[in-house]
C-alpha cells in the first residue's frame, strides 16, 4: 500500500500541480470564474470560464497520462518491483482529487450563475426560465460525480491508450506523437458516444474498463 | 564456482529482426564483466532485457538459479546510457524520489561515489559528467546482486571517466557482480575480470580477461580488434 501513496505523492511533485504557478492559476481562475458567473451575458463562453479549473486539471491529467509511460522514471519504477496496480491507482487517485477540486469549483460558480439567473434573467429573457433550468441541471451531487467521473475517465483513457501503444507489436518504437494521436482519436470517439450514453456513465465505463486493462498492460505487456 | 546470473538461450526480436539470438552466458559473483561489441550488436537490448524492461521472446534469465520475478526485480540495478531520473526535479528531490523506489539506498555510499553535486539544480540542467555521477552514485548505493551499466563512460571527460571506473571497482563485493556495456575498451580494461563479446545478437566470446592475457598473450583491446575486424596486434 505504501507504493500507492508514493506513486500519488511523486505524481504530484513531478506534475505541474506542485509548481507555485498553480496557486496563481487557481486564484486568477476563481476571480475570472466569479466574474463570468455574475456577468450579464451568461452564454457558453461563460460556462467554459466557470469550468476553467476542471478543464485545465483534466487536460493536465491527460497530458501526464500520455507522458509518463515515455519517461525514464517509468522504466526505473518498473525495475523497482512496485506492483503495477499501485503505480496506476496511486496516480489515478491523485488526479481524481485534482479533477474533483475542479468539479467542486465549477459547482460553486454554477450556483452563483443560477442565483443570478433566477433573479434577473427570467425577467429579461423570454427563455430565461429554460436557461436557469439548464444550469440547475448541472448543479448537485449527481452532476458533480458525473463530471468528476468523466474527467477521471479521460485520464484513465489517455493512460490506457498510451500503454496500449507501448504494448502492440511495435511497442519499442511507440512514439509520444503517436500516442497523442491515438488518445485524441479515442476522445473523439468518446464524444460521439455522448449521443447515446450520459457523460457520467461514459466516464465510469472508461474507469472500470480502463483501470484493470492498464494495470494488466503495465504488468504483462508494456515494453 | 557459483553463478550469480545465468542466461540460457535468451532471444529477442524487434521489428522482425533478431536483436538477441539465443544468448548463453553466466556471471560470477565478485566479478566485473565488460559487455563489448560494435554498435548494433545488441548490448543495450541485452541489458534492458535482463533488467526487465524488455520481454524476452525465448530463453531464461536466472538470478541465483531462479527466474527474476517482480519481487526479485530490485536485486538487479540498471543504469541507462542517459539519466532516467525525472528531469523536472531538483537533484535533492530526485535522490528522495529514488530512495522511495529503492528503500535500501545507502546515502553514505551514495555520497562517497557521487561526490559533491549541486543539490538545488534541476536534473535536466546537470552536465553529462554530473548526471553520470548522480546516476552511478544512486545505482551503486543500492544493495543489489547485479549492477547493469549501459555506456556509463560515454561523453564524459577522462577525469570523470577515471572517477566512475574507480567507483564501480570500489563498490564491488564478493556477493554481487557488475556487467558494463561500453565501447571504451582501453579505459575499462584495467578493472575488468571477464569479457563478453557480442556480435549481431550472439555471444561470440566469453572469457576471463586475465585468461586472455595469459593464454593468448593479448590484451582485451587487442582481442577486441581481432574479433571485430580491426586486425589485431
Amino acid at each position: 500500500m505504501k507504493g500507492l501513496w508514493l506513486s500519488a505523492k511523486w505524481e504530484f511533485l513531478e506534475s505541474e500541480l506542485s509548481r507555485w504557478q498553480i496557486v496563481f492559476f487557481i486564484g486568477m481562475g476563481m476571480f475570472y470564474s466569479f466574474n463570468a458567473a455574475t456577468s450579464l451575458y451568461g452564454g457558453w463562453v461563460a460556462y467554459s470560464i466557470v469550468s476553467i479549473h476542471l478543464l485545465v486539471f483534466t487536460t493536465m491529467a491527460a497530458y501526464r497520462g500520455i507522458k509518463w509511460p515515455f519517461t525514464g522514471a517509468f522504466d526505473l519504477e518498473r525495475t523497482s518491483g512496485r506492483p503495477a496496480w499501485q503505480s496506476v491507482l496511486g496516480r489515478t487517485l491523485l488526479w481524481t482529487a485534482a479533477i474533483a477540486l475542479g468539479a467542486a469549483l465549477q459547482q460553486v460558480f454554477l450556483r452563483i450563475c443560477l442565483d443570478r439567473f433566477e433573479e434577473i434573467w427570467v425577467r429579461i429573457f423570454f427563455d430565461g426560465a429554460q436557461r436557469a433550468a439548464q444550469v440547475a441541471g448541472w448543479i448537485g451531487w449527481r452532476p458533480f460525480l458525473a463530471v468528476t467521473a468523466a474527467g477521471v475517465g479521460v485520464y484513465v483513457l489517455s493512460l490506457t491508450v498510451t500503454l496500449l501503444c507501448k504494448s502492440d507489436k511495435n511497442r519499442h518504437r511507440a512514439t509520444l506523437s503517436g500516442a497523442v494521436g491515438s488518445v485524441l482519436a479515442a476522445c473523439i470517439l468518446g464524444g460521439f458516444l455522448l449521443q447515446v450514453a450520459p457523460l457520467g456513465l461514459l466516464g465510469l465505463g472508461c474507469i472500470l474498463a480502463g483501470l484493470p486493462l492498464s494495470i494488466w498492460l503495465l504488468a504483462r505487456k508494456v515494453e | 564456482m557459483d553463478r550469480l546470473l545465468e542466461i540460457n538461450g535468451l532471444s529477442k526480436s524487434l521489428d522482425g529482426q533478431i536483436v538477441l539470438g539465443a544468448c548463453h552466458f553466466s556471471l560470477t559473483p565478485g566479478h566485473i564483466t565488460g559487455l563489448l561489441g560494435p554498435n548494433g550488436a545488441g548490448k543495450s537490448t541485452l541489458l534492458r532485457t535482463i533488467a526487465g524492461l524488455l520481454r524476452p521472446d525465448g530463453g531464461e534469465i536466472l538470478l541465483h538459479g531462479r527466474p527474476i520475478g517482480r519481487r526479485e526485480r530490485p536485486r538487479v540495478a540498471y543504469m541507462a546510457d542517459q539519466t532516467q531520473l525525472p528531469h523536472d526535479l531538483t537533484v535533492r528531490r530526485a535522490i528522495r524520489w529514488y530512495r522511495d523506489l529503492f528503500p535500501d539506498l545507502d546515502l553514505d555510499r551514495f555520497q562517497a561515489v557521487s561526490g559533491s553535486l549541486p543539490e538545488r539544480e534541476l536534473v535536466s540542467r546537470l552536465s553529462k559528467g554530473q548526471a553520470e555521477r548522480l546516476d552511478l552514485g544512486l545505482l551503486l548505493a543500492r544493495d543489489a546482486d547485479l549492477y547493469l551499466l549501459d555506456e556509463p563512460l560515454g561523453g564524459v571527460d577522462p577525469v570523470e571517466r577515471a572517477k566512475i571506473l574507480s567507483a564501480a571497482a570500489g563498490a564491488m563485493e564478493d556477493h554481487n557482480a557488475l556487467l558494463m556495456a561500453t565501447h571504451l575498451v582501453h579505459d575499462i580494461e584495467p578493472i575488468l575480470d571477464d569479457v563478453l563479446f557480442l556480435r549481431a545478437g550472439y555471444v561470440v566470446l566469453s572469457a576471463s580477461a586475465e585468461g586472455l592475457r595469459q593464454r593468448e598473450g593479448v590484451s582485451v583491446e587487442e582481442k577486441y580488434m581481432e574479433v571485430f575486424g580491426g586486425g589485431g596486434r
